[in-house]
């Protein structure tokens, strides 16, 4: 027996966590991390239901996710790495310069 | 309850956990290593849900790329200072709780999922590039142009930027 | 029958608008093109263009009169029931409303299209010598094209929205000629004025056709006439929908209330106010009563409004033309009053009479203005007679058809003029809506008429000369391209009016031919027994108002005596209203311009506009500055406080969908 409802459970409270994570991290690093989680909590439902429903439709969408989530790491990573040349920090609130 | 329905709950947990000590690690690198942590344990479950080809993936791109150069990264930019942070702290947390309750209830509002001992189907390398080859191929294709896009971005913003300056 | 070139009779001159347009329009690029790569000077282009205009201006519209010949020969060729139709599109089709976009030649709308096309045409050929050396050559004739595509259309529509187009192009054009030469503020001015009282005039003519639409659930008129006679609408909305059109009449017309535009509109080149404000557009308003006369006959109260408003201007008019001093004014208030007369003919119900003093008034008016141009251009510019005089040996060509005319109007036999307004003065005393006091009013309009004309020409081209020296030495003839129209003209005006001798006449055995034409489309009234043996001692009596109007423009103004002046200190008071056209615009000014300035300034700009409209407008502006300063707290400038929203907004959203669900 596969516990369904337990697993569902434990994708969502991934994601959760990786929403606080970039809500409450003031480190632009580590909200990077809590991105990432939130991407694996996904993958992890898909994966669940793809074995629930016996197709391959979800490991497609894992598969695209993983995709997507390389590219982003490397994008974010590059653009972090222009901030940090700018003020040599990574902490947000040394970004607030858009205000007014 | 069986072993093996054991074995999920108790892999379950063990992320959970080690997603709260991602949330509440004081360094940056430890919270990377418990996202690492995270994956793996992910991994596991994949391979236990009968999708081992994206375990193997989960463990190659994630664990082995990605958090690479997170960590990579971290190290490299070594900035310790972080710390679970202001007021409004409080008011995120009241924010996430809500949000677990709704999303328990619209878990409740889903036809509930019919599953004894369903058929297992072949997530193997197989049957998963036949697929990817022929019904996903235009897919296929988009995803090799948005790497491209992807990497083109990366060395505009990277690049572009120093030739101007 | 092959009916399709029904559309070349507009589209020639269409083609001479566009091309003229183009050479108006792109002028300057042309103009530095040419310098440009051929080496041309200012005036070898100058004169190159106004040539092709010219060309091509007169070329259009008589290629249009020829193919309206042919058209008319082949109507001459059918039984008298039928008419020659195109269907040039199938136009709205929504609901009720079926429109099409059609052309419908018939007796009545062939004589129209031979009148507009052949004066237009001669028109064009004398403006090539009128306005020679204007820069604004190839616009003029532009317009003038353009002016005979509207009024073609106005003519050949076969439904009520197809002649309000062309209702509205020759009001659009009249008001581009007018105020032609624009720089003049005077000129733009009374351009502006002209356009707005049309305006008025439009709008009654609108709502009347959208009555009639919804009466008859349509607007074709040969459907309008049959459903008029078989239906059974409350007279009471016909005489309304009648009177409403008639009100649009009486806008382009020139009629009593909305005449004052006609005046003015004379600050035009002459030739433009002979084609437009005496010989064509001015008819409109005629033709559409006479296009729908079956509506006019089944609303008496309607008619007798009409004549009433006819016969009044057509006085009115005379006597204000009795003391003018500019010879286009009084020429204007001359068309007035003969437009009144062809009203009066109208609502007496004698509609053929009306379109036969349409015709002959287009001839001789015609010739009048283009005379009076002539003058005007002989005389360097001068408009006011009382500077004139002895014109007759210097400017002989002008002098005989001015004349020939002038007899034409005052109605001596046996000039044109005399046959129709004879005609219309038997139907105002004899028919059934006719009536004795109408007849007499008429009468003494035609007194006047005779009276004025005589005035003008004594004192235009007999007498002694009071210009003064220098100006005299340079009066000369006009150039051939006038004067052979002017001739041309004179002759239509003499010999005009044998198309319709009177019924009195009968036993010469000539036929009354424009009668006979138009018999199968416009029904005319019998005149009464009590007319029939009145008639000829009306003839009798409008041929002595004409000789007796002679006798005392003789006595006052063709010797040198002081007569004139005399009376004219007598009668101040008198002379004074009539000078002062009855202070009729300044009663305008008062009654109308001025409350509606005062309405718009004080109320509508002060109040609603500043209090009401720019202060919400304001307000706007201030609430949401007030909005912003407040709501800029928020912005903290930090991703996660936006990131915060972007969630709180999610789970609101997703708590709607669910509620949405259950």
């Amino acid at each position: 027996m596969i516990p369904i409802d337990f697993l569902v459970m434990v994708s969502l409270t991934l994601f959760l966590l990786g929403a606080t994570t970039v809500l409450v991290r003031r480190n632009i690093l580590v909200m990077l991390m809590g991105l990432e989680l939130m991407l694996n909590a996904a993958v992890l439902l898909f994966i669940v239901y793809s074995r629930v429903h016996a197709n391959l439709t979800g490991h497609f969408f894992a598969l695209f996710i993983f995709v997507v989530a390389a590219i982003e790491v490397g994008l974010i990573i590059a653009i972090i790495l222009n901030l940090f040349k700018q003020k040599r920090s990574l902490l947000t609130s040394s970004y607030t310069s858009m205000k007014e | 309850m069986t072993p093996l329905t054991l074995i999920y709950y108790i892999l379950g947990i063990l992320t959970i956990i080690g997603g709260f000590s991602m949330l509440f690690a004081k360094h940056p690198m430890r919270a990377a290593l418990s996202l690492l942590f995270v994956m793996f344990i992910l991994a596991v479950l994949y391979a236990l849900l009968a999708a081992p080809v994206i375990a193997v993936l989960q463990i190659i791109i994630y664990s082995g790329a990605i958090m690479t150069l997170i960590v990579f990264i971290v190290t490299l930019l070594d900035s310790k200072e972080d710390d679970l942070r202001k007021p409004y702290t409080k008011c995120v947390y009241l924010v996430t709780f809500l949000m677990f309750l709704l999303l328990l209830v619209t878990m409740n509002l889903l036809p509930p999922a019919t599953f004894g001992n369903a058929p297992m189907v072949d997530g193997n390398i197989g049957a998963l590039s036949k697929e990817l080859l022929t019904n996903y191929v235009f897919h296929f294709e988009l995803a090799s142009v948005l790497l491209l896009v992807g990497i083109i971005g990366i060395s505009i913003i990277r690049a572009g930027r120093g030739e101007k300056q | 029958m092959q009916t399709q070139g029904l559309v070349y009779i507009l589209l020639f001159p269409l083609i001479g608008t566009f091309i003229n347009g183009f050479l108006s329009f792109f002028r300057n690029d042309l103009k530095t093109y040419f310098k440009k790569n051929f080496q041309w000077s200012a005036e070898k282009f100058s004169y190159t263009t106004n040539r092709i205009s010219a060309i091509v201006g007169v070329l259009a519209v008589t290629l249009s009169f020829l193919c309206g010949v042919w058209y008319f020969f082949e109507l001459l060729n059918l039984s008298s029931e039928n008419a020659l139709s195109y269907t040039l599109l199938r136009w709205i089709h929504t609901g009720a409303l079926d429109l099409e976009f059609s052309f419908y030649f018939d007796h009545l709308s062939s004589i129209m299209v031979l009148v507009v096309t052949g004066v237009g045409s001669l028109i064009h050929l004398y403006s090539v010598g009128y306005m020679h050396g204007d820069p604004g050559v190839s616009r003029y004739f532009a317009y003038l094209n353009l002016f005979i595509v509207a009024m073609l259309m106005l003519v050949l529509g076969n439904n009520l929205l197809v002649m309000f187009i062309g209702w509205e192009g020759v009001g659009l054009v009249s008001y581009l000629l007018i105020s032609f030469w624009y720089s003049d503020i005077d000129k733009a001015k009374a351009g502006k004025k002209a356009f707005i009282v049309n305006r008025m005039g439009d709008v009654g003519f609108v709502l009347g056709a959208l009555l009639l639409f919804a009466l008859f659930n349509t607007m074709n008129f040969s459907e309008l006439t049959q459903s008029i006679e078989q239906s059974a609408v409350p007279v009471g909305y016909i005489t309304c929908a009648a009177l409403l059109l008639f009100f649009g009449a009486c806008g382009k017309s020139a009629q009593i209330p909305l005449y004052v535009w006609l005046p003015d509109a004379m600050a035009g080149p002459t030739p433009v106010s002979a084609l437009i404000h005496a010989a064509t557009m001015v008819t409109a308003g005629v033709y559409m009563v006479v296009r729908l006369s079956p509506l006019y006959f089944a609303a008496p109260y309607a008619m007798n409004v009409i004549a009433i408003i006819g016969a009044a201007t057509a006085l009115f008019a005379a006597t204000i033309g009795l003391v003018q001093k500019d010879i286009k004014k009084i020429l204007a208030y001359s068309t007035i009053s003969q437009l009144g007369f062809m009203f009066l003919a109208c609502g007496v119900g004698a509609p053929i009479a009306a379109i036969f003093h349409l015709v002959t008034h287009a001839f001789f008016k015609a010739c009048l203005f283009l005379g009076a141009g002539s003058v005007i251009h002989g005389m360097g510019g001068e408009q006011d007679i009382t500077r004139m005089g002895g014109l007759k040996h210097k400017m002989p060509v002008t002098f005989w058809t001015f004349l020939i005319a002038i007899l034409a109007i005052s109605g001596f036999p046996p000039f044109s003029g005399f046959m129709s307004k004879d005609e219309i003065l038997v139907a105002a005393f004899g028919t059934e809506y006719g009536s004795m006091a109408l007849g007499i009013i008429a009468v003494i309009a035609a007194l006047f008429t005779s009276l004025y004309m005589f005035r003008l020409f004594y004192l235009t081209f007999l007498g002694d000369n009071r210009s003064g020296h220098k100006v005299y030495e340079h009066v000369h003839e006009s150039p051939g391209a006038m004067t052979s129209v002017l001739i041309i003209l004179a002759g239509l005006a003499m010999i005009g009016g044998f198309i319709g001798i009177p019924h009195l006449f009968s036993f010469l055995a000539f036929p009354n031919l424009i009668e006979e034409w138009l018999e199968p489309v416009v029904i005319s009234f019998p005149l009464t027994r009590h007319g029939e043996t009145l008639s000829p001692l009306i003839m009798l009596v409008s041929v002595g108002m004409a000789f007796l109007g002679l006798l005392i423009a003789y006595i006052f103004y063709g010797r040198k005596n002081t007569y004139a002046e005399n009376l004219r200190s007598l009668f101040q008071t008198t002379y004074q209203l009539l000078w002062h056209k009855y202070f009729v615009d300044e009663i305008y000014h008062k009654l109308i311009v001025r409350p509606l300035y005062f309405i718009s300034e004080r109320i509508l700009f002060n109040t609603i506009e500043k209090g009401g409209i720019d202060w919400s407008v304001d307000f706007a502006g201030r609430f949401s500055k007030t909005i912003s300063r407040k709501s800029l707290k928020l912005q903290q400038g930090d991703i996660q406080y936006y990131l915060l929203y972007m969630i709180i907004g999610l789970i609101i959203m997703s708590v709607v969908i669910l509620w949405w669900v259950q």
